[in-house]
Order: C-alpha cells, then sequence, then structure tokens
C-alpha cells in the first residue's frame, strides 16, 4: 500500500511522487482534445477534474480502502458535500446519526435544507431508529464509525442491512478510524469519506479530503438513481451505470461534482497528504498505543470522573469494538473532568506538550474543551442537550513519548482541581 | 441498446452514439465473466471515430438476459445471430480480451465481411488451472482472487492507472463478483475446451493482430506468438509492462496498438 498509486517516474525516474503544480495539460492533436473530453482516451485536461498527483493520492486511498475508485477533494466537507450532491436531489432524504462531527451537523440540518435536501437525525446505537426513519425519498443512510464524544461505535453490518433492505447506500465518514484500523467496506459500508487533513495527512499542514466508492452498490438494481442509470443530458446524455458499470458513482463524483462544484484538492496539498499517506500505518500503530497509554493513566486518575473509550470495560460498545476495530479503535476521545467548566480551563492552561487548537489526528497531541471554546456560548442545559458536559475534554492523542504526555496531563489534572471547592 | 435473440433481452453498448446505417462497425467481447464497461473508453472513441460500436454484454454476463453459452462456438454462433439481427455484418472489425478473443477468432472465420481481427490477450491453447476450474466451479471467491493477481502485471498492481482515481485490479474485482453463480466457471471451462483453434487461425482471411502483455501470466505473450504464426496476415503489438488486462492496465497502449492496426496509422 506504501506503493499503491505510483511507480518511478517513467520521465524522470524520480522515486518519489513528483508534483505537478500545472492547471492543464497539452493535447496532443485536436483529435486527442475531443477524446479526452468525450471519455474515450484517459488522461488529465484540467486539474478542477483530475491532475496527476492528486490522482496517485486518490489511487493510494483506493486500494487502502478496497475500493474501485476515490475522488480527492478540498477538504472532508468538500467530500462529504459532493457525495450528497451526486446522489440526492432536491427532495431528497437523508437518515443520519445524531452523533456527527460539527461542520457536517451543520451542513446536514441547516445547509442542505435551503436546497430542499432534509435529514432526519436519529441515535446511532438504535437501528430501529434508522429503519424508522427512512421515507420513500431517502436516498443515503450517513454515519461515523466512532462518535464524539462519546466513542460510540456504529454497528456497521447491522445499518448497512438496513440501507440495502431499501435499495439505499451506506456511506460513513471514516476519518477517525483510517483503513489501517478498519475497512468499512467489508462491513458492508457503500461509501468511505475522509478527512485527510487528520490522520491520514498526519502532520497538519494540508487540508484535503475524499469520497471511496466501494462499487458494490447496485444503482440500477436500486431504481432510486436515475441520475446514474438514465441518461445524464449534462454530460454528452451519458448513463453513468451503463459506462462504468461497478465505478458508475466515482465517475459522476469527478465528471459532474468536481467539474460544476469545483471543490478540487490542490496538486501541492495531494503532495504533501501523499508523505503522510506513506507513513500512516506505522503512525497509527503508535497513536494507538500512546491513546492506550493515555486512557489508562486518565481512567485511573481521581481528577477524571469519566473516559469515553471503546476498549474500557465500561464502555457500552466494547464487545462491538474488539470485532470491528481489532487494531484500535481511534486516537481520539474525550473525558469528564471534575469541577466542571472551570477546572476544564485551569486543566487546558496548564497543558504544556498538548497543544490547545480546533484539529483531530495530527502527529503532535491536541486538546480542547468544548464548553469554553467551540461551544462556549452554551449554557448548561444547552450543553446537555448537545451532549457535552462542562468538564469534558477532548484530546487528540499524538506521536509524542507516551510517558511525556502522561506527565503533562498529571501537572495538568492536578491545577485544574486546585481552588475546587 | 436492447436487442431480443431468441426471446432474449441482449445488451450492447453502443459508445454513445447511435448507429449510422452503412458505416463501418467495430465489436467488442469481453472476457470470461465480465461484460461490456471493460471496453468504456475503446468504445467511446471508436463511437467518434464514425463506427457503428457493439460493445456486447454476452447472454448471462452485464446486462444480458439468458444463461452463459458453454462453448467458444456457440458464443461465435451468438455473436454472428446479434450482428445479423442488428444488420451489422458489413466493414467490420472484431476485437476480443481473453475468452472474447477466441469467440472474435470464431467469428473472423466463419463472417466474411470481417475486415480486421483484434485478439487482446490471447492463447492457444487457453488453457485454464484446475485450481482456478475448481473454485470457479465452486463459485468461490478465490476464482476472482487467482483472476485478479496473475490476470494484473506487478506494476498493475501498483497501479499508476492513467484513468484519474480508478484502481483497475478493484475494479475487475468487481466486476467479476457481479457476474452470477456459475458464469466464471462456464465461461473458463470453455476456454479450456477449446480445441479448434489452430484449425479455425489458418482459414482467417482478413487482417490480425494480436495485442498482448509483455508480462501476462494468464495467456503469456509468447503462446500468442505461436499463434501469430498460424494466422494468414497476423502480427504481433506487445506492450511493455503489462499483465493480462491491458484496456485497464495500459488504456492508451492499447488504444494506439488498436488504432495502428486498424487505421494502419500511429497516433
Amino acid at each position: 500500500m506504501l506503493h499503491a498509486g505510483q511507480r518511478p517516474d517513467p520521465a524522470t525516474g524520480a522515486r518519489a511522487t513528483p508534483l505537478y503544480q500545472s492547471t492543464s495539460f497539452v493535447f496532443d492533436s485536436s483529435e486527442h482534445a475531443a477524446s479526452l473530453f468525450n471519455v474515450g482516451r484517459a488522461g488529465h485536461v484540467y486539474s478542477r477534474i483530475s491532475n496527476p498527483t492528486v490522482a496517485v493520492l486518490e489511487e493510494r486511498m483506493a486500494a487502502l480502502e478496497g475500493g474501485v475508485g476515490a475522488v480527492a477533494t478540498a477538504s472532508g466537507m468538500a467530500a462529504i458535500h459532493v457525495a450528497i450532491t451526486t446522489l440526492l436531489n432536491s427532495g431528497s432524504h437523508i437518515v443520519a446519526s445524531s452523533a456527527l462531527y460539527g461542520g457536517t451537523h451543520n451542513l446536514l440540518a441547516y445547509t442542505l435544507p435551503r436546497f430542499g435536501i432534509n435529514t432526519t437525525f436519529v441515535d446511532p446505537q438504535k437501528p430501529d431508529e434508522w429503519r424508522a426513519a427512512i421515507t420513500d425519498d431517502t436516498r443515503l443512510l450517513f454515519g461515523e464509525i466512532v462518535a464524539n464524544p462519546g466513542c460510540e461505535v456504529l454497528d456497521i453490518p447491522r445499518i448497512a442491512d438496513i440501507a440495502h433492505e431499501h435499495a439505499i447506500p451506506l456511506a460513513l465518514d471514516s476519518t477517525l478510524t483510517p483503513p489501517c484500523l478498519i475497512k468499512p467496506f467489508d462491513h458492508g459500508a457503500d461509501i468511505a469519506i475522509h478527512s485527510l487533513t487528520k490522520f491520514i495527512g498526519g502532520h497538519g499542514v494540508a487540508i484535503g479530503g475524499c469520497v471511496v466508492d466501494s462499487g458494490k452498490f447496485d444503482w440500477r438494481e436500486s431504481g432510486k438513481f436515475a441520475q446514474l442509470s438514465e441518461p445524464y443530458e449534462g454530460f454528452h446524455g451519458m448513463n453513468f451505470v451503463e459506462e462504468f458499470g461497478p465505478a458508475a458513482f466515482i465517475m459522476k463524483v469527478r465528471k459532474e461534482g468536481l467539474r460544476d462544484f469545483g471543490a478540487s484538492l490542490s496538486p501541492a496539498n495531494a503532495f504533501y497528504l501523499l508523505q503522510g499517506c506513506e507513513t500512516l500505518s506505522m503512525r497509527m500503530e503508535r497513536h494507538i498505543k500512546n491513546a492506550r497509554a493515555v486512557v489508562a493513566f486518565l481512567d485511573a486518575h481521581e481528577a477524571v470522573e469519566s473516559v469515553a473509550y471503546p476498549e474500557l470495560e465500561q464502555h457500552p460498545d466494547r464487545e462491538l469494538a474488539a470485532k470491528l476495530l481489532p487494531h484500535g479503535s481511534t486516537a481520539v476521545f474525550s473525558f469528564e473532568l471534575k469541577g466542571g467548566r472551570e477546572a476544564g480551563k485551569r486543566f487546558i492552561e496548564k497543558l504544556d506538550l498538548f497543544s490547545h487548537l480546533a484539529n483531530v489526528g495530527d502527529a503532535k497531541s491536541l486538546v480542547i474543551h468544548p464548553a469554553s471554546t467551540t461551544h462556549g456560548r452554551m449554557d448548561h442545559e444547552a450543553l446537555k442537550s448537545a451532549g457535552i458536559s462542562e468538564g469534558l475534554v477532548r484530546l487528540s492523542i499524538g506521536l509524542e513519548d507516551e510517558q511525556d504526555l502522561i506527565d503533562d496531563l498529571s501537572r495538568a489534572l492536578r491545577a485544574s482541581q486546585k481552588g475546587k471547592r | 441498446m436492447r436487442v431480443a435473440i431468441d426471446g432474449l433481452s441482449v445488451f450492447a453498448n453502443t459508445g454513445g452514439e447511435p448507429h449510422t446505417p452503412g458505416a463501418p462497425t467495430i465489436v467488442f467481447i469481453h472476457g470470461a465473466a465480465m461484460d461490456h464497461t471493460a471496453w468504456t473508453l475503446l468504445a467511446r472513441y471508436w463511437a467518434k471515430a464514425g463506427y457503428n460500436v457493439a460493445a456486447i454484454d454476452l447472454p448471462g454476463h452485464g446486462l444480458s438476459e439468458g444463461q452463459p453459452l458453454t462453448s467458444i462456438e456457440q458464443n461465435a454462433e451468438f455473436v454472428a445471430q446479434l450482428l445479423t439481427e442488428l444488420d451489422l455484418l458489413h466493414d467490420l472489425v472484431l476485437v476480443g480480451h481473453s475468452m472474447g478473443s477466441l469467440i472474435a477468432l470464431e467469428c473472423a472465420a466463419a463472417i466474411s465481411q470481417t475486415r480486421v481481427l483484434a485478439m487482446l490477450g490471447t492463447a492457444l491453447p487457453m488453457a485454464v488451472s484446475k485450481p482456478l476450474l475448481d473454485a470457479a466451479q465452486a463459485n468461490d471467491h478465490s476464482s476472482i482472487d487467482m483472476i485478479s493477481l496473475y490476470g494484473h502485471s506487478y506494476g498493475g498492481q501498483i497501479g499508476g492507472n492513467p484513468i484519474a482515481g480508478i484502481h483497475a485490479q478493484n475494479f475487475a474485482e468487481r466486476l467479476m463478483e457481479q457476474a452470477a453463480p456459475g458464469v466464471m466457471y462456464t465461461d473458463l471451462n470453455a476456454c479450456n475446451e477449446y480445441k479448434n483453434g489452430e484449425a479455425t487461425a489458418q482459414r482467417v482471411e482478413c487482417t490480425a493482430g494480436l495485442i498482448l502483455g509483455e508480462l501476462d501470466l494468464m495467456t503469456p505473450a509468447r503462446s500468442g506468438a505461436a499463434l501469430c504464426e498460424l494466422l494468414p496476415n497476423g502480427r504481433v503489438f506487445t506492450l511493455p509492462d503489462c499483465g493480462h488486462m491491458m484496456m485497464t492496465e495500459k488504456p492508451e497502449e492499447t488504444h494506439r496498438a488498436l488504432v495502428e492496426l486498424i487505421t494502419g496509422s500511429r497516433v
């Protein structure tokens, strides 16, 4: 997988993936140009649609996930957006987990309804809620594999069965559980989405996302996706299912989604993300090892009310996590600090090694206290309804020495409890 | 397009363009457990180039109804019947891959209107190993795994696909997974049992080209080259660094070879 998508450059012998920082690519002849536009030959035209450096990252992500193809996008949110707009029309409906990344929740709850796409949010742990929320207009089930803040694990096979009983695909945001931890397609998911910014890149220098197509969903048999299984006037009258078979969805993401919405990944960011991708499996081993050590430390600490991590004895999804995520659950989790909002602030301010910022999946350990930052305007009741307590702290465990992390946390935890009544 | 043959609805992709009466015809015939989507780029190219395109789904494959036919000869009769039904039996180019190349060979010998025969990823005999046949007969996924592994060169497995973002090996696997139970075995067995190749090849009068992958482990290039000796007007195009699945492993090189074979021009 380290090599997937790239071989030494035939023109120069370059071993690393060259950065093709070019907006466009010269045609051999007018016939060559016409053939590329008509999808009669393989090649690149314009970097909004495809680019050789970006294509290496796309093929590598398809290889890592076991999909037929992938499309890289400007961000993880762009990936979610283009997957949805490829499959849904005004009047279509989504059933989604209520435990989603805030940006995704905003898109589904507030932005897409303005365009006639509505979402019903359900408790991800209650399959009956998923089933009951499906209507004749539902075209997508959407969730995250390990949710925030409780680290609930989605029962992918069960939710996939519900989706497929209704001839609907299941799309999963797998950002916090990259391919070396789980391959969602092996458990029944049809589409995987990543924010590449996080663990895949790992260095925190480039924003990017991608959509990966399993190639397993039968769009024609479903009968619910005419935009894929009927001639599309917007692209040479093409019937994507007839022309591309298992790759119909991902080809339409590129041919329509990137063409019309243009949220493409820049070649430079693809280049950066490829550097991270090469060490993904080794880094994830370290992320998980460190996360487990920190979880064990916090779980035993007197200043900690509770830790939400799926591998802990008391976590309700422990068995499911062991089955679906045997190589580790994730390195992003939350814990409940005794002493509420003020203790949370003191804790954050005393940390040295952990960086206080709004990101996850970096090589460096990160921390955020939602009640005093992202959700700082909410009162106690509003926080409670959002599933966030005043003492909740989210950690993203990085690659530092585990004892250094524990020492830093230990100092901050002691400080957090000073002045406590 | 759909055509009724013996009461069954049969599908052929036209490359995105309607047929024009009198225009030359190019027919694409897929390999074992595959379908017309193996030919998408080539079908679209030749349709724009003024050819009537028929990228056929053989019975029981892709979007065609029915059961897979049990011999190469039966499949060739089916193709001839389809071309008659579509009124395409004139100025004919026949292109087949793997099993489809044997069907194309039989058609070329039988249909005098054939101008060019292109056999991609081909060999005579097209013997199939017992472990692969047994796995296919048991409808075991290992048959797909074996074809996926041996059907792609090492480089093809690594990737670098010029079709942006598409993983050729996984695409081939999904395509084979879509085939109904029994299809893979029926097709592979038809290849394994085909005995008429040498005699048939000697009766082919049209221009013939064998487009072979240098690193093909399923139909080794040397076997294809030996077949070429039997074809009165045959020539070989060897694609460097390419395995059996040349249409997805090396789409541009396959395209160029086909253009040179059919038009005599280099691109």
